[in-house]
């Protein structure tokens, strides 16, 4: 019998041998470590696992933290997080948000239009919106697990959070009739994320951005570099300057932007599933820890945790020699609904797979 | 200026985007004495058609999809008080909207856009659609298609519930049900009991006409 069929039926999977802090640290660092660092990407979506409604988990810093603690406690995850969400900032910055218990939250109504642009505000970002709730989660976060696991927060790409301040439509369709106002309105939003950022450097974590309006299943290359890039080169080297670390997420399609996301100074990219983690392995490998990509829809959510194993293997096959390290990951946040026991296989795969030394003779059909 | 170079008109600028000189060319085909039906057919819709090859080639994105979509629903706006009303038997009837929950409908309007350059009768019920109007709306017009999109996985779940009241009510093989959007499969449409799944919108259109037996 194989080693995938053995899985739950008798296979003794290896403990861990160090704390996910200690793995994550020294694998950082190019160090020997027990295994592979395996994080489960969840955020919201995971409220379910504590009984909570997803409209309560925007609202209580307690909540959240409590989410990051189930989840690190019980699988082991190498990464705990607070997400700003996709909506966190456009919503400080007077977007109107749909809050409901069993759905990721969305836009109600743009903050203004392309044509208001004068009036995109500043946010402060101890009153205005979520982000004092978000704020204190990461606080709680790092003071409860921060011994033991690495925290990081996620600070949206300015054009996801263009999209979600005018309305993504209008977003797309300025691009091409009101470029100056798109123009300002990032230079808006690039001080916003930099005020926020500011903050979560100070409290120590990482910063993760994702980006999913950049995606070039929606704009051209060409509309990347005029429009989201050099806004989001902005964050990155404010980042840098304060001695801080990030990574960067496009949900979909983000090939064709991989060579100019190799010069922007990310620590690592995180790719969705629709990507190969080969070709990542290649192109970004040199330059950044590359994560990936479990398809978290079709595997993780809809399969059994024998597919999961599958689909991690082939990951850590095509990912675990990367320069620059490799996490393996779900190719974008799972759903809610995500059984246990998927998160669980997910995690077993790096303690099964990514045990080292590898035997690579394991990670083949 | 002859119908034909006016057509040819039109269509160019629905490609270039340009929605003011499409309002000004189609108002133009009006003081022509020309059947909009026929400026529709002949200028907008080719000129859409356009719009859409060059998205599938790659050279156009979703900026200028929108952007020249924009300039088609102008010009339609211009157009539509002027059609008389026609008989509408015969013709592929949709019903199609993004599922509760969610409020990405860039899929869905180019569905829809795409379906009506193809000659449907489309009833867009918008974004963020209780899941029982799917059902209500598709009775009321006896539609063949029910579309539903979604760009969330939080709420594919909405498609499975309105197939299952379809069946509840004895009516799942009244309709043909269309299921597209990011996160959707094969294998989500499979599990649920869509009866397809496309990737995009020129072929979700291909894919009705198609089991319609038309194209």
């Amino acid at each position: 019998m194989d080693i995938i069929s053995r899985y739950l039926n008798g296979l003794e999977v290896p403990k861990d041998e160090l704390t996910s802090l200690e793995r994550t640290t020294l694998y950082g660092k190019g160090q020997a470590v027990d295994r592979i660092p395996c994080c489960l990407d969840g955020g919201e979506t995971m409220s379910y696992l504590i009984g909570a409604g997803i409209d309560e988990y925007y609202f209580s810093s307690e909540i959240m933290c409590n989410v990051e603690e189930y989840i690190h406690e019980k699988f082991g995850s190498d990464g705990a997080g607070i997400s700003t969400s996709l909506r966190g900032m456009a919503e400080a910055m007077g977007s109107e948000i749909k809050y409901t218990r069993n759905n990721v939250a969305q836009l109600k109504k743009p903050a203004l239009k392309l044509s208001e642009v004068d009036n995109a505000k500043l946010v402060d970002i101890d009153k205005d919106g979520r982000l004092p709730v978000i704020l204190d989660a990461v606080r709680k976060v790092k003071e409860r697990l921060g011994d033991k696991v690495s925290v990081s927060a996620s600070v949206t790409g300015p054009l996801s959070i263009a999209a979600m301040v005018v309305g993504t439509e209008n977003l797309l369709i300025g691009m091409i009739k009101k470029p100056q106002q798109v123009h300002q309105l990032m230079e808006v939003i690039v001080e916003n994320n930099n005020r926020l950022i500011k903050r979560l450097v100070e409290m120590g974590v990482g910063i993760g951005f994702p980006d999913p309006v950049s995606s070039t299943a929606l704009i051209s290359v060409e509309q990347y570099r005029k429009f989201s890039l050099p806004y989001f080169k902005r964050n990155v080297d404010y980042v840098k300057s304060l001695g801080g670390g990030c990574g960067l997420h496009i949900c979909g399609t983000s090939r064709k932007l991989w060579e100019d996301l190799r010069e922007t100074g990310i620590g690592a990219f995180s790719l969705d599933n629709v990507e190969d983690l080969e070709e990542a392995k290649r192109v970004l490998g040199g330059k950044m820890g590359i994560q990936g990509n479990v398809p978290p829809v079709d595997v993780m959510k809809l399969g059994t945790p024998h597919d999961v194993l599958r689909s991690a293997r082939e990951c850590i096959r095509k990912g675990w020699d990367s320069p620059n390290g490799f996490t393996l990951t779900s190719g974008c946040q799972m759903p809610a609904g995500t059984p246990e026991e998927n998160m669980q296989a997910l995690m077993d795969a790096a303690r099964i797979f990514g045990r080292y030394p590898l035997d690579k003779s394991l990670l083949e059909d | 200026m002859e119908k034909e170079k006016l057509f040819q008109e039109i269509a160019e600028n629905v490609v270039e985007m340009e929605d003011e000189i499409v309002e000004e060319l189609c108002e133009k085909s009006l003081e022509m004495g020309i059947d909009p039906v026929e400026t529709i057919n002949g200028g907008l819709i080719p000129g859409m058609d356009k719009v859409g090859q060059l998205y599938e080639d790659g050279e156009y994105f979703l900026p200028e999809v929108l952007t020249a979509s924009f300039a088609l629903n102008t010009g339609i706006d211009v157009l539509k008080p002027h059609i008389k009303q026609e008989d509408d038997g015969g013709k592929i009837k949709v019903v199609i909207g993004v599922v509760e929950g969610d409020t990405h409908d860039i899929g869905k309007n180019l569905v829809k856009i795409m379906g009506e350059s193809g000659g449907f009768q489309v009833f867009d019920l918008g974004r963020d659609v209780p899941l029982e109007e799917f059902v209500t709306v598709a009775k009321e017009n006896n539609v063949d298609f029910i579309c539903l999109s979604t760009l969330m996985t939080t709420t594919m779940g909405g498609m499975k519930t309105v197939i299952d009241m379809l069946k509840e009510q004895g009516i799942r093989d009244n309709f043909k049900v269309i299921i597209g959007g990011g996160p959707i499969s094969q294998k989500f449409a499979d599990e649920i009991g869509a009866d397809a799944y496309e990737t995009d919108a020129s072929s979700a259109v291909r894919r009705m006409k198609a089991m319609k037996g038309v194209g």
